[in-house]
């Protein structure tokens, strides 16, 4: 074994509140770059906060399309004068590993107040640009192979999956349809028209055996959310949820012929530890989801089932948001769209929504607890980075 | 064998270029000649043996920067397969689907390859061989690996 789980030492996060989630209503493509949507969210969150751009004296920032620029440059577009400042490229990992960076700085005191801001443009030729010159490894070995890009990557895994555990389309399909129930009272998806089972089942092949609503849309937008010390939030009024539990794997399994899991199945266990509940007490799940059969891997990993179950988990619950276990209640991906690395905290801001109880779609019944998982980088043959996170109501 | 895995879903047999211009790393140009010459070889370190793809500037296990280039039998297992039907670039846009494969090699690298039309499926044993194919990136021949049967 060349990695651990979370050790035990960990500190909690005490005084470090998350407040304030904003989206910039996410759009198929735009001529503009990225440092607009940046603008965007961030003009978002001090209207509805009230607070000066004075007030903001952290920025982490996470994007695929600001280059040539990084975070200072993005400092620089939005006239922000900053003590600390962070870019965090991991893609769908980013916001977990984000907030894990805010709150230790907060926590430290070496910030206040952190805005934490994820955003990407979508030009015409992007996703494919990006796709060809992802890694070294994609360029050497992967894109030469037909260019499939993360469709041909996920059709491995789900491939794979498949054959060892049994799962059948519809169970992708499940999955996918209950996020688009999800996303109909969600005036920011761009999908919200109810998806059957004989739609999805009919739909296109992408790269076998993965369908056409099993892929994401890429679009552009952004999102964005506060990191800040409780006595801030109380003193200005803002309602907001607290962190119990973060942890982030980097490549945890190498010696994985084919990844049948993430690095959630490394430190699942210590999460729940950290965070003093159980699973129990979980009220929703925003899973990464850009392809369904990672959201399967999650549920599995991060132990509310066994390893190979998730069909039969998913077949026993109600995935919608007023169901059984409420599954990316804003539609996730799958129905909102990936705006780039924003795509990675749809479902960290949508957590914030519930559980300050500021949703723009449909809410989860008084939600105490809710966790987060992100998902990211397929470096070559699978996505290195994960992480999980688990919120509660103030 | 040149441009057997360019119709592998259905229709004759063709050769045609495949490989769409691109950049590639050092490492991985040096491996790419090697393939486009016909030599499946890979870096082996020679400090712990480890054999590694794909071609990187170091041995990921131990550091070492001692790595030699040697020949691979090229046996494995076929893992799981697609059928790219939406490619990215306009390269393959304009070409027969190809269908490609993740394959656990019994020196305990994953590859991903082409498959020729009588490729085993998934479970079975296959065997990669190194291909030239014709025009290549910069029209000197890029280097490909097809997955076949034993
Ligand atoms: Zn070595």
């Amino acid at each position: 074994m060349t990695g651990r789980a979370a050790t035990s030492r960990r500190r909690g996060y005490d005084g470090v509140v998350l407040c304030v989630p904003q989206s910039v209503a996410y759009q198929r493509y735009s001529d503009f770059g990225a440092h607009r949507f940046f603008g965007q969210v961030l003009k978002a969150m001090l209207e509805e906060s009230g607070l000066g751009k004075d007030r903001i004296d952290g920025l982490c920032v996470s994007s695929f399309s600001l280059a040539p620029d990084n975070a200072v440059g993005v400092a620089d577009q939005l006239g922000l004068s900053l003590t600390w400042l962070d870019d965090i490229p991991f893609g769908g990992a980013s916001a977990i590993v984000a907030l894990r960076r805010a709150a230790r700085a907060v926590q430290a005191g070496d910030a206040d107040i952190v805005a934490c801001l994820a955003a990407d443009t979508n030009h015409a030729d992007s996703f494919r640009r990006n796709t060809a010159s992802f890694s070294l490894f994609s360029q050497d070995a992967v894109y030469p192979y037909g260019s499939g890009g993360p469709n041909a990557s996920f059709a491995f895994l789900t491939d794979h999956y498949m054959r060892t555990y049994g799962a059948a389309a519809e169970d992708f399909g499940a999955i996918c349809i209950a996020q688009r129930d999800n996303a109909a009272a969600n005036p920011g998806a761009l999908f919200r028209t109810p998806l059957t089972m004989e739609a999805y089942l009919a739909a296109p092949m992408i790269a076998d055996p993965v369908r056409l609503y099993d892929c994401v849309m890429p679009c552009a937008g952004a999102e964005g959310f506060f990191v800040m010390r409780e006595e801030i939030a109380v003193d200005k009024g803002f309602p907001f949820a607290r962190l119990l539990a973060a942890s982030e794997q980097h490549n945890p399994f190498p010696g994985d012929p084919v990844q049948i899991r993430g690095g959630w199945a490394r430190d699942g266990d210590a999460l729940f530890d950290q965070a003093g509940i159980g699973r129990g007490d979980i009220d929703f799940l925003q899973a990464y989801d850009d392809y369904p059969v990672i959201v399967m891997l999650q549920i599995e990993d991060l132990g509310f089932c066994g390893k190979g179950e998730a069909s039969a988990f998913i077949a026993d619950h109600d995935l919608r948001t007023t169901g059984s276990f409420p599954l990316n209640t804003s539609g996730g991906q799958l129905s909102v769209g990936q705006a780039g690395a924003a795509g990675g905290f749809l479902g960290l801001v949508e957590a914030i929504r519930q559980l300050t109880g500021r949703t723009s779609g449909a809410s989860v019944k008084a939600p105490r607890a809710g966790l987060v998982s992100g998902f990211g980088m397929i470096n070559y043959d699978r996505g290195l980075c994960s992480g999980a996170a688990i919120l509660a109501e103030a | 064998m040149s441009g057997v895995y360019s119709k592998p879903v259905s229709g004759p047999i063709e050769p045609v270029a495949m490989t769409p211009p691109q950049p590639g790393s050092p490492a991985g140009q040096a491996l790419s000649a090697r393939l486009a010459a016909g030599r499946l070889e890979m870096q082996v370190c020679t400090a712990c043996g480890r054999v590694q793809y794909p071609a990187r500037e170091l041995c990921a296990s131990c550091l070492s920067t001692d790595l030699d280039w040697r020949a691979q039998d090229g046996l494995g297992t076929l893992i799981a397969t697609t059928v790219v039907r939406r490619p990215y670039d306009p390269a393959f846009q304009s070409r027969p689907l190809v269908r490609i494969g993740l394959i656990r090699l019994d020196t305990e690298v994953t590859v991903i390859a082409f498959l020729d039309e009588h490729c085993p499926p998934p479970r079975e044993r296959v065997r990669i061989v190194a291909l030239s194919d014709p025009a290549g990136s910069d029209g000197a021949g890029h280097g490909l690996l097809v997955a076949q049967a034993p």
